[in-house]
């Protein structure tokens, strides 16, 4: 599935934010574990300040780990008058008889 | 469960997808579609679950659980083929899995179906506005499937009986017994509910109560002969004739005729030595020798070959029963056994290996008087 390669970016950029990995290169499989254990040494092994110098510029990975979502999906499917206005209630008449 | 409406089953909390590992994922990524304004343009090519099958949206990630789900029954409903195929004949297989493509597809549980949002055959719904819940919620997930068997006899909804004792004495769900790795299926690849190692096992959380100074006397004389549920469960749901079809705009339905409340206590037909037992629960299933008329003649030619009063494990537990309350009410008691007059006429056949022809006797509670218990 090709969101992969985004997940990968995404979960890069989050532990960046974090000041955590030293993900100066790009994780191309997405191996969540890894990441986390690589996470988890970076941050009792060295000090923040270092890491924030050998960050990539934020072109290439912004630093902010805000998760971006689908914002026009996610506007409708926040907005209750939106919905109630177009959510059609589906016939679901069972015809079955007895017990389920 | 009380009825969501259909916009408050789509609706979204903000919070919930804004927050936590999966807020990195669009919803594009998961769903397809399309990131637009117009409803009909953005839902075009839209995938409603993700989570099912293979190759879902989840198992990239959690690779673990979905390697092992795939095998679990939830995902196989390898159940029915094992109960169906072995009262049929190869030839008539590709028939039968037309028919389960009518009739089971809202059966299979996907991810989503415990963890994001209700089961399809309650209408669907978000649980948490879209939160990736970790424990699924006992009556919006697992009894919208498990509902007219276990969920009824769990809380004690069929009418006379009552709950089962780990709801009313400990407040106890199902995933306080039904674990998440049993429910992804780790470890196992099944072809029936009750293969291989029995998940979970009562024993697990009793074993003071079986030790034999327990003081129990009824534990410590009948070892392993008779499973929990002989004497520690009530009365349950029993089904018989269950008629599948379409109608002529090609909606598939049932009809199930009868349906009643009976305790019966049969023989055990696979005794293992997980299951070592002689004496079961025994449950009649709504299978009959017409059931898929509609879809062909005669497609379970060999009905005989399994019970068509099943093994069973009831979920209705109680300390005290009216079996077990006194010795002579199952010693020498054949109403409460599966015994030849208990089973209908054209059934004798496919039920005689779990039929008991000899209920036990009173003689020997004289026996264990006479030896002073
Ligand atoms: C990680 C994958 C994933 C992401 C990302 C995701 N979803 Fe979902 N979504 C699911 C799953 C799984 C379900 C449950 C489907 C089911 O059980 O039938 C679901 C259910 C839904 C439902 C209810 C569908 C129904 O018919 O009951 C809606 C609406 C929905 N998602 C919208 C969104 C929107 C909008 C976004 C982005 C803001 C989004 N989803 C992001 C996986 C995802
Ligand atoms: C980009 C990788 C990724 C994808 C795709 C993904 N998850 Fe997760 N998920 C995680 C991580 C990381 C965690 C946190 C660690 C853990 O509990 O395993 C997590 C945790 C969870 C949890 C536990 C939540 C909690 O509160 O403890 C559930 C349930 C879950 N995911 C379900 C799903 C489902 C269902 C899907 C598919 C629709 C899915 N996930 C897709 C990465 C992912
Ligand atoms: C979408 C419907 C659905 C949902 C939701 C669901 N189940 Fe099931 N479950 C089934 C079906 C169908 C089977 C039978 C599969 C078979 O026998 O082949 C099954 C089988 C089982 C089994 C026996 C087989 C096994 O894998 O151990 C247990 C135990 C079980 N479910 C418990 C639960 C619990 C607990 C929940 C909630 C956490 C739940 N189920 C949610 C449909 C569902
Ligand atoms: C006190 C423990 C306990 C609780 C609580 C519990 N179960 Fe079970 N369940 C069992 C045992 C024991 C078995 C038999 C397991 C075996 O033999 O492999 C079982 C078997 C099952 C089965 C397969 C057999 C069948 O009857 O189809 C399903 C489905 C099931 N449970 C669903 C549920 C659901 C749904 C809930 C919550 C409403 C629940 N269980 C609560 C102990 C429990
Ligand atoms: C039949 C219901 C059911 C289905 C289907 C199901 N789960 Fe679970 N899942 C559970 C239960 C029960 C737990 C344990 C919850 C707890 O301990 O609080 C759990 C726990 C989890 C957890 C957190 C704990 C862990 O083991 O890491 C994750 C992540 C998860 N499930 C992901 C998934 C994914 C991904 C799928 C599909 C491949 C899936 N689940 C399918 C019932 C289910
Ligand atoms: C996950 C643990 C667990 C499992 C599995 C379990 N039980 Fe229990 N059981 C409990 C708890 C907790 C209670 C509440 C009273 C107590 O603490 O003894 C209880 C209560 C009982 C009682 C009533 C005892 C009393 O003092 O009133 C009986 C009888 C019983 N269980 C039988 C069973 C049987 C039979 C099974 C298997 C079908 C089973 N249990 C499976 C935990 C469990
Ligand atoms: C032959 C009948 C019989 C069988 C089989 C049986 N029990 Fe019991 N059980 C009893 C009786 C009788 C009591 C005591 C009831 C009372 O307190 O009057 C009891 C009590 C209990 C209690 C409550 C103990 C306490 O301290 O109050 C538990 C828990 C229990 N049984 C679990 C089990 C489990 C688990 C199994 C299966 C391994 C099992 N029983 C098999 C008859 C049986
Ligand atoms: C719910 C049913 C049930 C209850 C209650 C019950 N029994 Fe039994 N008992 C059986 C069955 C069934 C057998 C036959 C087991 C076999 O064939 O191995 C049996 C066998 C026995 C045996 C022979 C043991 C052996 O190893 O062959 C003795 C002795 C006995 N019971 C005494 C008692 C006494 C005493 C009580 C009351 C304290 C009692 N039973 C309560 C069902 C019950």
């Amino acid at each position: 599935m090709k969101h992969h390669s985004r997940l990968a970016v995404g979960l890069g950029v989050a532990l960046i934010g974090l000041g955590l990995a030293a993900c100066a290169h790009r994780q191309d499989a997405l191996d969540i574990s890894s990441l986390l254990v690589q996470a988890e040494v970076t941050r009792q092994a060295s000090p923040p300040l270092l890491i924030a110098e050998e960050t990539p510029t934020p072109q290439v990975f912004p630093v902010t780990p805000t998760p971006e979502t689908d914002e026009n999906c996610l506007t409708c499917h926040t907005d209750q008058e939106a919905l109630k206005a177009l959510a059609v209630e589906e016939e679901v008449e069972s015809l079955s008889s007895g017990e389920g | 469960m009380p009825p969501v409406e259909a916009w408050e089953r789509v609706l979204i909390n903000e919070e919930a997808i804004r927050s936590g590992v999966h807020s990195f994922i669009r919803c594009t990524e998961c769903h397809g579609g399309a990131d637009l304004p117009d409803m009909a343009q953005a839902h075009e090519g839209m995938v409603a679950d993700p989570s099912e099958g293979p190759d879902n949206a989840c198992g990239e990630c959690h690779t673990d659980i979905q390697e092992a789900y795939v095998h679990s029954l939830h995902v196989t409903l390898a159940g029915y083929d094992t109960a169906l195929y072995e009262r049929s004949i190869p030839e008539n297989h590709p028939i039968i899995e037309e028919m389960e493509s009518y009739h089971c597809s809202e059966c299979h549980a996907s991810c989503g179906q415990c963890h994001v949002s209700q089961p399809s055959s309650v209408g669907g719904g978000l649980l948490e506005g879209h939160e990736f819940v970790r424990t699924p919620p006992m009556s919006r997930t697992c009894t919208g499937c498990h509902g007219s068997r276990v969920r009824n006899e769990y809380t004690g909804r069929n009418e006379g009986y009552p709950a089962d004792v780990h709801l009313t004495e400990a407040r106890m769900n199902c995933v306080d017994c039904h674990t998440g790795e049993e429910m992804h299926g780790i470890g196992v690849d099944p072809t029936h509910r009750y293969e291989g190692t029995r998940q979970p096992r009562c024993e697990t959380c009793h074993l003071d109560a079986l030790s034999a100074d327990s003081g129990i006397l009824q534990h410590t004389i009948h070892g392993q002969d008779l499973a929990c549920e002989v004497c520690h469960s009530i009365a349950y749901k029993n089904c018989s004739n269950c008629h599948v079809q379409q109608t002529e705009d090609g909606v598939p339905y049932y009809e199930l005729e009868n349906s009643w409340m009976e305790f019966r206590i049969g023989l055990n037909l696979e005794r293992t030595p997980e299951r070592p037992w002689q004496y079961v629960v025994v449950r009649h299933i709504p299978v009959d020798p017409n059931q898929f008329e509609f879809y062909g003649e005669n497609l379970l030619p060999n009905f005989d070959n399994r019970p068509t009063w099943e093994y069973a494990t009831p979920h209705n537990i109680q300390r005290v029963t009216p079996q077990s309350e006194r010795c002579e009410n199952c010693h020498g008691n054949p109403a409460i056994f599966l015994t030849a007059s208990a089973v209908r006429p054209e059934e004798q056949r496919a039920n005689a290996s779990v039929i008991v022809r000899q209920v036990p006797s009173l003689d020997l509670l004289t026996l264990v008087e006479a030896l002073g218990y």
